[in-house]
């Protein structure tokens, strides 16, 4: 019997991800019916995140040193919250398009096909902005690890892996959120868009420089500091200078892990109270 | 005509107004960005007095003032009209069909549009007053030419939109060119730095551009960065840009009308 079941729950799998790879590829042949927006859909990846670099070079170059972090050390802030940003982009963007996909009736046959409804969400289009994300973003940690001369052990190349992956399962949770509330009430896909915002540009510095309503806001309420400064602390061996104590910058995976399961949450919710309302 | 434009003008607004949940997002996404931002301008210049002649309560009140501007504009993007949305459900027919002219119905539509967000920035407006995160307008000059400037500033952002926007004629898709634009925008416009922290040339440069009439020229104006007295010239650009934008989105659309693809059916 268990038998069975594993080979159904097996085939099942496999059909998934045959379907998505089917839905993947028709993706990419429809981002490539206009070539001129194909080219600057993966231009816009880097010139996105070179916005967001120019803003803390501003920040780095007009202004003194930002609580006792070096230039090199909030770059690699920037760049493993960029990379963890990449990662993300490329397998799960498409949930920050689900007020669109909803729109277009896209949505609506997403529940009517025997497949996952997440998997169709993400495969539902070619993710090219990632190319010029995962660009930038390695670029700016070459740059800043060439800066920083870091003795290398494997605990600390771990370190690195594991804050990039949690980084990206967190931003992966937040959306999941995010598309569990705007499932349950329509109007409020604007949290999206301030969601990408709040973690792009709060998730940049460290987090001693913020007063302390923020750092409470960004450690306990919305994990901002989780997606990189807290496992960076880590990599950098600062991780006496961080508030509320150094467990904290161990613990980014856990906590990815724990919203990840609010996330699976609120996104299931979100599908049970989905009502096409209209718009 | 009057009514009709009256009825246009209501629409965009009461879309926005039908749903509670809308409105109390766009509160929530105003006053947290404002107020952000407000606390990572602070933190920065804890250890510094000034920084290219800025110094802290300007830079905070130029902070809020930019992102009131950019963030009430952005929050009328789920209910917008847009020609790449028509194009895709082939409704764009109707803009066609109509008694108003397409180009018409696109402007009325977009007043209201202007006045839904402009509601947003007066109250946030006010509510950063009363919190202290603005300063009040050095005088009553000062807040004259801001709102004339930030009128005018509306007028060239339309046009900048609407061009982008007008590409879906001819392309279909415009996904790649709008974000491109945005990019652009929030570079160059000062939503996100303020233009005079940009090296010199750049700087002198970027100021004449379309872009800073949108959001720098304003918010200057009111943080006494253009002060009164020198003010014509900015005001001469804003205007001047309106009326090349004004012609050339005329002229696009003549030419758009011409190769209307309806898909669908």
């Amino acid at each position: 019997m268990t038998g069975v079941a594993r080979t159904t729950a097996g085939a099942r799998t496999r059909r998934a991800w045959r379907a998505a790879g089917a839905t993947g590829r028709a993706g990419l042949r429809e981002r490539l019916a206009d070539k001129a927006d194909f080219a600057l859909a993966i231009v816009n990846g880097v010139t996105y995140q070179v916005t967001v670099l120019l803003f803390a070079t501003v920040v780095f170059t007009r202004f003194p040193p930002l609580a006792g972090w070096t230039v090199g050390q909030v770059l690699l802030v920037s760049s493993v919250r960029l990379l963890a940003h990449a990662v993300f982009v490329l397998g799960f963007t498409n949930v920050r398009e689900i007020p669109y996909l909803i729109r277009q009736g896209r949505f609506d046959s997403f529940l009517l096909r025997p497949a996952p409804v997440l998997l169709q969400v993400c495969t539902s289009r070619f993710p090219l902005n990632a190319v010029g994300d995962l660009t930038v973003a390695v670029t700016s940690l070459g740059v800043c690890l060439s800066m920083l001369r870091l003795d290398w052990t494997p605990a600390r190349a771990g370190f690195l892996v594991l804050a990039v992956a949690s980084g990206a399962v967190l931003e992966l949770a937040l959306a999941l959120c995010t598309a569990g509330v705007v499932l349950l009430r329509p109007g409020s896909e604007a949290l999206f868009s301030w969601l990408d915002t709040v973690i792009g540009s709060f998730g940049n510095y460290p987090l001693n420089v913020f007063p302390a309503v923020l750092r409470a806001a960004f450690t306990f309420v919305l994990p901002v500091a989780f997606v990189a400064f807290y496992p960076v602390a880590a990599v950098l061996g600062k991780a006496d200078t961080v508030p509320y104590g150094p467990a904290l910058t161990l613990v980014a995976p856990l906590v990815a892990l724990v919203w990840l399961g609010v996330g699976r949450w609120a996104w299931r919710a979100g599908l049970r109270a989905y009502r096409r309302h209209g718009w | 005509m009057t009514g009709a434009v009256h009825r246009l003008a209501r629409i965009a607004p009461l879309a926005e107004c039908m749903r509670g949940t809308r409105l109390a997002t766009t509160g929530f996404v105003v006053v947290t960005q404002v107020l952000l931002y407000a606390e990572l301008w602070r933190a920065l210049y804890a250890h510094t007095a000034e920084v290219a002649g800025l110094d802290v309560r300007q830079a905070v009140s130029y902070s809020t003032l930019a992102t009131l501007a950019t963030t009430a504009r952005a929050m009328r993007g789920a209910t917008g009209e847009s020609v790449k949305t028509r194009i895709l459900d082939g409704s764009i027919a109707y803009w066609f069909l109509r008694p108003v002219s397409a180009r018409r119905y696109r402007a009325w539509y977009g007043v209201g549009e202007a006045l839904y967000s402009s509601a947003w920035v007066a109250a946030g407006l006010a509510l950063g007053l009363v919190l202290g995160l603005v300063a009040p307008p050095a005088s009553a000059a000062v807040a004259a030419l801001s709102a004339v400037s930030f009128g005018l500033g509306l007028v060239v952002l339309y046009y900048l939109t609407l061009l982008i926007d007008l590409v879906a004629f001819w392309t279909v898709s415009t996904e790649g060119v709008t974000r491109f634009y945005e990019f652009v925008q929030a570079l160059l416009s000062g939503a996100l730095i303020p233009l005079w922290f940009l090296p010199g040339p750049l700087a002198a440069v970027v100021t004449r551009l379309p872009f800073a009439a949108g959001v720098s020229t304003p918010v200057s104006l009111y943080a006494g960065r253009i002060a009164p007295a020198g003010a014509a010239g900015p005001l001469a650009v804003q205007v001047g840009w309106c009326l090349v934008l004004a012609v050339l989105t005329a002229a696009v659309w003549r030419r758009a009308g011409r190769r209307l693809v309806v898909l669908g059916g």
